[in-house]
């Protein structure tokens, strides 16, 4: 059960990631 | 409102607002790394910190790198939370041998005390060790506390730098808004809590015996402390019949003070500011109450020092202080008019030198009704979440108070630093809307507002009502979502939303009727509290960052003026208007449609 949550929180983490690259590349667009 | 609470509110906002100069100016000041007498005294352990994490302070960071440190800084301090629940037993400073957290609730718990919010699913005092409670859930107080803190004061740094990539670095912020704010004002505090009797030891709790046996009942739980589900649902209840009662000790002076003045409002009991080990007097409520906005309010003169014109942060200051007291009233005078079920039965309500009167159920006596019902609305304004009365049991439009305040996106002064960035973000829109009324260009501080600060502000708006209104949608359509529910029909519709709401929000608080500690709230609620800290976070940062790229603009006869009373009232009817068209419906479902049930409307 540990590995599941801790792979929740490392997924979290990983998606927002992703969000401020993709937040980034956005404004270089524009 | 009576006399005593009008009273009660005229002083707690004066010695709130008196503290707003010294303190924002002694924040910015900090902040921006101007030396004062803590800074000299504290250099030495603040550049030790930063040898021994290999930090260059002098280095600057653009808004994607400090975004990325800040993530990264949370999600290490998650699984260390995670971790310290999950090994507590083995640990030292656990005279309870209190066993292992389970993991749903370890992970329900990490989230929530990293994120500020501090949701509790647990009980403290029987679930928690020593340990636990102060290097796993006090640490994150300060730090989730000052990381709201370094997010606010990057927004700032974009709007008062022009044509620069560097929002600051975030772990010199992050120190600095630890070493010199948070832990001197809570060691401060810590001081005068525990003076009015709030404990602070590291004793194993003590077992009395009563004068009289109590009789209650209570629900059954299982061997790792979670509660047993019949079939229905409900929970199995068991009838207790006691003589002997546990008075909880532990270091709660400490945690109370971050507690307040970090907007974290983590109790270290379960009945968290209602109980009088954690708050035991009149004077200890007030300064509990003093903590929650001493901070948020101070933000708004920092801002405006920041950027040069004290008059920007003095509007949002208004702003805010006007919501802050038409909401206290409402909740106030709702509560002041008592149950009218109760007066039906020749109850009396009223206020007399004897007794608060009123709708006493869930509330102190030792704090009335105005004591409470102004807790309630700093509670929820602030992201704090701390409570010293059951906001179930408050009147249904009382009760509904609390749960606007959230969904305004806490900005009544909200959290340390996310309510002056929130404000901002509503400040933005407020300018566009301004903007496009009179088709010009909208702009704030000299900056341009274009379509990419509009893209993010929008973000970071909505993110939250998605979250709380999908959250909720989910929770009543599911079983193992109505199951929490301690009330049916509205009352318990009202349970469910003001939990996501809540963890939405990164407030904390709850309405007691809600079961939370299952699997489904605390991984739901965990990923809700989770989206709702840092996706909005990501936003406000690419503001930043887009503004300090940006050229300041000279101001024009054509520039609206953002530090005027119509800016307020712009402002403040924009934080309305969003707040209130996006939540109506749910609101109508449940403290409206309650309130009609009631007063037989």
């Amino acid at each position: 059960m540990d590995a599941i949550y801790i792979l929740i929180i490392v997924g979290l983490y990983a998606v927002t990631h992703w969000v401020v690259h993709a937040v980034d590349r956005l404004g270089n667009i524009e | 409102m009576t006399p005593q609470a009008l009273a009660l509110l005229v002083v707690y906002l004066a010695s709130v607002l008196a503290c707003v100069k010294p303190l924002g100016r002694y924040v910015d000041d900090t902040m921006q790394g101007r030396r004062h007498l803590l800074t000299r005294l504290g250099a030495p352990a603040e550049n030790w910190i930063y040898r021994l994490c290999g930090v260059d302070p002098a280095a600057q960071m653009g808004w994607k790198q400090y975004a990325i440190a800040l993530l990264l800084f949370n999600a290490c301090g998650a699984l260390l939370v995670y971790a310290l629940q999950r090994a507590q037993f083995w640990l030292p400073l656990n005279p309870q041998k209190f066993a292992n957290v389970p993991p749903d609730s370890a992970f329900n718990t990490a989230i929530s005390f990293v994120t500020n919010t501090n949701w509790q699913g647990y009980s403290g005092e029987t679930t928690m060790s020593y340990l636990t409670q102060m290097a796993g859930l006090a640490v994150q107080n300060f730090l989730s506390a000052a990381t709201g803190l370094v997010v606010a004061i990057a927004l700032i740094r974009g709007l008062a730098r022009h044509e620069t990539d560097a929002i600051g670095n975030f772990w010199v912020d992050i120190t600095r808004a630890t070493l010199y704010l948070l832990l001197p004002l809570a060691l401060l505090f810590a001081l005068v809590l525990a003076s009015q009797g709030v404990v602070q030891n590291f004793s194993a709790d003590k077992s009395v015996t009563t004068i009289e046996a109590v009789t209650y009942q209570q629900p059954t739980t299982d061997a790792s402390g979670r509660m047993l589900t019949g079939p229905t649902g409900g929970p199995v209840m068991q009838k207790v019949s006691m003589r002997r009662q546990t008075l909880p000790m532990g270091p709660m002076a400490s945690q109370e003070a971050i507690k307040e003045l970090g907007t974290n409002g983590g109790g270290f009991l379960n009945a968290n500011s209602a109980h009088p080990f954690e708050n035991p007097t009149t004077l200890s409520n007030f300064a509990e109450m003093f903590l929650m906005l001493l901070i948020p309010a101070a933000l708004t003169y920092a801002f405006g020092h920041a950027v040069g014109d004290t008059r920007q942060g003095w509007a949002l200051l208004a702003a805010m202080t006007i919501l802050f007291v038409g909401l206290v009233v409402v909740a106030t005078v709702n509560e002041q008019r008592g149950n009218p079920r109760l007066a039906a039965l020749g109850v009396d309500q009223s206020a007399t030198p004897e007794q608060s009167g009123g709708n006493m159920e869930g509330k102190e006596t030792r704090f009335g009704i105005a004591a409470s019902a102004l807790f309630a609305t700093a509670t929820t304004g602030t992201s704090c979440g701390a409570v010293n009365s059951q906001h179930d049991s408050f009147t249904p439009l009382g009760g509904a108070v609390p749960l606007f305040n959230m969904m305004l996106g806490e900005v009544v002064f909200g959290g340390v630093g996310t309510g002056l960035y929130s404000m901002l973000i509503f400040a933005i829109i407020g300018v566009f809307i301004a903007g496009l009324m009179i088709g010009r260009t909208p702009e704030y501080l000299g900056k341009k507002i274009e379509a990419f600060e509009m893209k993010m502000s929008a973000i970071a708006i909505l993110v939250m009502p998605i979250i709380v209104l999908v959250g909720t949608a989910i929770a009543v359509s599911l079983a193992a979502g109505r199951a929490g529910a301690a009330n049916p029909g509205a009352h318990g519709f009202s349970e469910i939303l003001y939990a996501f709401t809540s963890a939405g929000n990164n407030n904390g608080s709850a309405f007691a009727g809600i079961s939370a500690d299952t699997p489904f709230y605390n991984v739901a609620l965990g990923l809700v509290m989770w989206l709702g800290r840092y996706w909005p976070i990501v936003a406000v940062l690419a503001i930043a960052g887009s503004l300090a790229a940006k050229k300041r603009i000279p101001v024009t006869a054509g520039t609206l003026p953002t530090h005027g009373p119509i800016f307020v009232v712009l402002l403040i009817g924009t934080v309305l208007l969003v707040g209130a068209l996006t939540f109506v419906p749910a609101i109508a479902l449940g403290p409206i449609a309650e309130h009609l049930t009631l007063w037989g409307v």
